[in-house]
Order: C-alpha cells, then sequence, then structure tokens
C-alpha cells in the first residue's frame, strides 16, 4: 500500500443558481498522504465547505476523479457507497445542530456503530470509552446537546467522527466557534489524537493562525480555485501570492502599533459572475494588465511550494500539482528560522 | 464637546432567575478616555456583554438589578427612565452587536434603518434624512450607498450588513460607541476592514469607543487600552501596549497565550483549565485562584484592584508584593 491516502484531480462542483450554473469548485487537485494533515484556507464563499461536501460525497459532482484509500471514490454508489462511507468523518462547526435535541448525546454517538453491525451492547461500551478519551465523563454522557457547552458538543462529535475508525477526519471550521480558551483545548485534543492514532485530517478553516498547530501543507483558495499551495512553513513564512499575503497582513497581530494598516481591499465577489484572467485581480494591490485577461498559470517556486499568480518567477519545472512533500523534520525547520 | 470621558464606577448587573441572584457583572470600575478606543476581554460568561447592555440602559429592569453608575461627561447612563434613556441612545451612546442579521430589522431596508435614527433624533425630513443617511452609509465604506440605500439586509454580505450597522450606530453621532464582539462572526480580511474602520472612527470623528472582544489580538491591533474581565470582575486595566508585553494579572497572561500564533510552531497551545465560575456561585477570595498555577493561601482573602501607576491596575497579590515576578512568557511555559 502505498503512502497516498487520498488522489483528487480536476474536481469541480457547480450549484444551480435560477436556470445556470455556478461553479463554485474548478478544477482543484488535493493529495494526502496517509497520517498527513492538509490545511483548506479562504475566505467565506471560497469553495471549502463545497470540497468538504464533494469528498465525503454528499455533493454530485460535475467534474474529476477521486481516489480515496484505493477505491474509485467518486463513482461508488447506492449499496456500496454506504458500506464505505464510515472511511471518511466529517467534524462540522456547530456541533449543537448536527446532534439530536432529543437523544442523549451518548445515544448519538453509539447509533452509527449500530447501524454498522456492532451489538448495542458492544457499541454503547465502545461509545462511552471514545467520549471519555475526548473528555467527557460518564455522568456528561447523559446530558443531552443542550445541557452541554459548545466545547463538550464539539467533544462528542469529534468523538461519533473517530468511533468507526475513519481513515480521514474532515474538520470544516471545527474550532472556529468557540472563545479562544477552548479553542485551545479543542486544537491540542485534535492534535493528541492524531498523533496516538494516526490520523489523517483535512482541516478547513478561515483562520490562518491555527495553521502551525494543526496542519503539515496547505491549500489557499480563491473563488473555488487554488491559489497556492505549500508546507505550511513555507506559505506562511514566504507567501508568493498576493492574496496569502493579504490574508496574513490581515491577522490583527500584524497591525502597526495603534494604526491602520492595509488590509485586503473589497470583498469575494459573487462566485457566479468570477472575474476574468486572475480571479483576484479586482482586489489585487500589485496587479497588472495581463491579470484582468490571462489566466495565470501555477509556478513552482520550491520543492512543493507553487502560486498562481502571473507576478511569481519560477525556479523550478512545473511538476505534479499538491504532491505531497518530503517531510523535513521539524527541529530542522526550527532551527532554520531561528 | 471634547475632553468627555466615560466613567464606570462600581457597576453591578444581578440578573434575578427562579434559581436565585446571578451577578453577571461584580463591583466593575473603569473609563473610556476622551477618544480613545478600549479593548474589554474575558471568556464567555465574563460579563462583557452585560456591562455594554448596561451602558445603554438595554437590560430588563424588572429581572435586572443595576448598581453603581456610568457618567458619560456629565451625563448620568444608568437607571434612566424609558423615555430619557431613549434620547441617550443613538445620539450619545451607539451599539453594535456581533450579528447584524439579527440586530437589523430584516423587514426594512438599510436606509430606512439608517434614517430612522436621524429623523428620530435630528427632527430632519424624509428627503434630508435619506441625504444625511448615503452620506454615513459611504462614510463606513458601503460601495454604491445609494443603491444599497435601498437594500434588504438578506441582500447584503457579512461584512457590508456589518457596515450597515455602523452606520445605524453612528448616524447621529455618538460621542461613545460600545462593540460588541463586531468582528467575531466576519473572515480575517473583512474583519481587518472593520477594525481599521472603527479605528479610523475613533480617531477622525473623536469618538470614544468600548470594543467588547474574546480576542486579545483584535485588541492589540486597535485599542489603547485594555479592560480585562474575569467571572464580572475587572481583574487588570492599563495601556494596550504594557497590559499585553507584561500582562500582571495570571488570567490576561493565561488568555495571551492559549492564542495561535502564526509564527507558532508546533507546538501545544496554553490552555486554560476549568471553567468560569457560575454567576450564582458566590465565590470568596480571588475568583481565578481555582485556575491559577500561581494561587496560594493568602488569595483566599478577598482581592482589590489595586493602582500600581497611572492607569494601570491589578486584582492580584503578586502584582503588589515588592519581589513579584512577571507573568509573561516565563509564567506561562510548560
Amino acid at each position: 500500500m502505498s503512502g497516498r491516502l487520498l488522489e483528487v484531480r480536476g474536481l469541480s462542483v457547480d450549484y444551480r443558481v435560477g436556470r445556470g450554473r455556478l461553479r463554485a469548485v474548478d478544477e482543484v487537485d488535493v493529495d494526502l498522504r496517509r497520517g498527513e494533515s492538509l490545511a483548506v484556507i479562504g475566505e467565506s464563499g471560497s469553495g471549502k465547505s463545497t470540497i468538504a461536501g464533494a469528498l465525503l460525497r454528499l455533493l454530485p459532482i460535475a467534474n474529476g476523479t477521486m481516489t480515496f484509500d484505493g477505491l474509485d471514490w467518486a463513482s461508488l454508489r447506492g449499496a456500496p457507497l454506504r458500506r464505505e462511507r464510515h472511511r471518511m468523518q466529517f467534524v462540522p462547526q456547530d456541533a449543537g445542530s448536527s446532534l439530536d435535541p432529543r437523544w442523549r448525546v451518548r445515544e448519538s454517538v453509539t447509533e452509527p456503530l449500530v447501524v454498522a453491525g456492532t451489538a448495542t451492547r458492544e457499541a454503547r461500551e465502545r461509545a462511552s470509552e471514545m467520549l471519555e478519551r475526548v473528555g467527557l465523563e460518564p455522568p456528561l454522557q447523559e446530558r443531552f446537546p443542550h445541557q452541554l457547552s459548545g466545547g463538550q458538543r464539539q467533544r462528542v462529535a469529534i468523538a461519533r467522527a473517530l468511533l468507526s475508525d475513519p481513515r480521514l477526519v474532515i474538520c470544516d471550521e471545527a474550532v472556529s466557534a468557540l472563545d479562544v480558551s477552548l479553542q485551545a483545548e479543542i486544537v491540542n485534543l485534535l492534535v493528541e489524537l492524531r498523533a496516538e492514532r494516526g490520523l489523517t485530517y483535512l482541516f478547513i478553516t478561515h483562520d490562518i493562525a491555527l495553521l502551525p498547530y494543526i496542519a503539515d501543507r496547505v491549500i489557499v483558495l480563491y473563488l473555488g480555485r487554488i491559489v497556492e499551495f505549500g508546507a505550511v512553513r513555507d506559505v506562511l513564512d514566504h507567501p508568493q501570492h498576493p492574496y496569502t499575503q493579504g490574508l496574513l497582513s490581515s491577522l490583527p497581530d500584524a497591525f502597526p502599533a495603534g494604526g491602520v494598516n492595509k488590509p485586503v481591499r473589497g470583498e469575494i465577489p459573487d462566485p457566479a459572475n468570477p472575474p476574468f484572467g486572475c480571479r483576484f485581480h479586482p482586489r489585487c494591490p500589485v496587479a497588472v494588465d495581463k491579470c484582468s485577461s490571462i489566466d495565470p498559470n501555477t509556478v513552482v517556486v520550491a520543492s512543493d511550494h507553487a502560486a498562481a499568480c502571473h507576478l511569481v518567477s519560477s525556479t523550478d519545472e512545473p511538476t505534479n500539482p499538491a504532491a505531497p512533500r518530503t517531510s523535513v523534520p521539524s527541529s530542522l525547520l526550527r532551527k532554520a528560522r531561528s | 464637546m471634547a475632553g468627555e470621558s466615560l466613567t464606570v464606577d462600581h457597576l453591578s448587573v444581578v440578573f434575578q432567575a427562579r434559581g436565585g441572584n446571578h451577578a453577571a457583572v461584580r463591583d466593575a470600575s473603569f473609563e473610556v478616555g476622551s477618544r480613545r478606543m478600549v479593548g474589554l476581554v474575558g471568556e464567555s460568561g465574563s460579563g462583557k456583554t452585560a456591562t455594554g447592555l448596561a451602558l445603554l440602559g438595554l437590560h430588563d429592569p424588572s429581572t435586572t438589578t443595576i448598581g453603581g453608575s456610568a457618567r458619560f461627561g456629565e451625563t448620568e447612563l444608568l437607571g434612566l427612565p424609558p423615555q430619557a434613556a431613549n434620547r441617550l441612545r443613538g445620539s450619545i451612546v451607539g451599539m453594535i452587536f456581533q450579528d447584524p442579521m439579527t440586530a437589523l430589522n430584516p423587514l426594512l431596508t438599510i436606509g430606512t434603518q439608517v434614517s430612522e435614527t436621524i429623523r428620530i433624533h435630528e427632527g430632519l425630513d424624509r428627503r434630508n434624512a435619506r441625504e444625511r443617511a448615503i452620506e454615513i452609509l459611504a462614510r463606513v465604506g458601503l460601495p454604491d450607498p445609494a443603491g444599497r440605500y435601498r437594500r434588504y439586509p438578506h441582500e447584503l454580505s457579512g461584512g457590508l450588513r456589518q457596515r450597515a450597522m455602523i452606520a445605524a450606530a453612528i448616524a447621529c453621532r455618538p460621542r461613545l460607541l460600545v462593540a460588541d464582539e463586531p468582528t467575531t462572526a466576519l473572515d480575517l480580511t473583512i474583519q481587518a476592514q472593520i477594525l481599521t474602520l472603527l479605528r479610523t472612527l475613533c480617531v477622525d470623528e473623536g469618538m470614544s469607543v468600548l470594543l467588547i472582544t474574546h480576542d486579545l489580538g483584535v485588541v492589540g491591533a486597535v485599542c489603547d487600552d485594555v479592560v480585562s474581565m474575569y467571572a464580572g470582575e475587572v481583574v487588570e486595566i492599563g495601556p494596550t501596549k504594557e497590559v499585553l508585553d507584561r500582562p500582571r494579572h495570571p488570567y490576561t497572561a493565561r488568555l495571551m497565550a492559549s492564542r495561535p500564533r502564526i509564527d507558532g510552531w508546533d507546538e501545544r497551545l496554553d490552555v486554560i483549565p476549568g471553567r468560569v465560575p457560575s454567576a450564582s456561585s458566590s465565590p470568596t477570595g480571588c475568583l481565578f485562584r481555582p485556575r491559577c498555577r500561581q494561587a496560594r493561601e493568602v488569595c483566599e482573602e478577598t482581592q482589590e484592584l489595586v493602582t500600581l501607576s497611572a492607569g494601570r491596575r491589578v486584582r492580584c497579590i503578586r502584582a503588589v508584593e515588592p519581589d513579584q515576578v512577571s507573568f509573561g512568557a516565563a509564567a506561562v511555559a510548560p
């Protein structure tokens, strides 16, 4: 078995709007190795959650292929799909609305196992163990969702996702609605669980500051297209695309003391009418003439670091986009930074 | 006009519920200086929002007891009869909320909601109020203000809705703006734009701003001063840079350390164990003690908010001891 867990090529997803179609995700490639954590970042409307929906086979795809865990994932249908679904699990932003309000949370966690054919008694025991592992003591397991805090509900969602031993866990803004101190707890829990169980994460977030903690590699998405990808440290330390640079300078930490900085101007355009040429050009501070007419190619700037921008110069022949990096020991990187 | 500041003195907010009394704010005192932007920070349940609502007289008097005083210049804001409170809201104090979708009326156009305040407070007729409203919509950076005037809230993106709500709040040039988590639900890029707008309003229009947030990063970006609240009590006050560089209350320090940082690497985030005590309990001594790594016996005694230097106050025994240690990076490292 190779190290490759997920290979997505040319994924496009359309939504029907009125009589027309809106392309929410356009020709996106995603690669994930076993045990790796990949983040997808971008603003609302960039297509992050649509990618999750397509991977989870909850949304019909317009184009592209998906190979997942040795299966031709995109063409599975009906009973075979239902049988294999457990391999990919999901942790939503608001666990409160994804739990049945009339069920005690332990029942909600137990149900998927029972459906999958586990004996009820064994399923209950395993659910209880898993809930305890994520930090929910037995008395809390007998509560209803509304009797739990937001952080506790998030733990329930994590327990439910992990119970079927998934190969891939997709977290869609899983910590975005939480207070900073609670957010830290849940992030630490996800990191611990990954180390303990060798989990593979696809981590969708709009909070770029979380990247160093939760991801090895990152894809930056803008209006349905990948504008930059690479190892987290490379992208954060040497952002190539003006959009990535803009995201970084929008971080509160990047504001000059007491002053006013230059955030990315304007808002993400309507995906039904994406701008011609580079889709970012109307908001780009450094756009030149050709940006409004010619689609930029993806330019490789370093090993496994590339950006789609006319102003980025190549240092290398373009290789397979989004290919997994060969991992560099973190101690080396840390040394390199200091 | 100039030189007015907000002085909150021994503010308490107590909710009466079936189970008994819930103290949301306990004896809070702080100032928002003229033309300054002050960040009010703390976790959920720290009493930040209850403080903001009290300043606008928005608590239900039949279930809430409010004590102490809050003066803006010469004007007392607390305990006003309804009509007097109505006159103040909008003209002296304005407020914006986290979620403009629920704060704006979905059945009225943006323009109606902005011009309504102007017509009520300044007695302008419909046409003049419309002109002023469009000016203000342009002022808060709404593209195509005349067109957007006729739009309904659901027709705008989250960022533009937030701008529209700011426009409604500042339409009558209030001198104090209370902003309750105005950027928490927004994308980072839009958050940066809205924070920049608030900062500009504060500097250019001479508005004092009380910015309620749980994110110390946001405070560091735009605020002049910080008020850190825990379990309804003010635990630390000071100029932003001093407090963030060298927090003197362990709670503020831990809140700082739990933020994810872009230059972090693979390290675990610092977590504050435990939870904010419930408002219905009436603990004694330092309220942060059960979650504090530096807690000692003396912390069981009630701690006062002690002035260390001008504008710098801390409610912690260690801050006033002669050989006190900073609660900066060294103390929070694992």
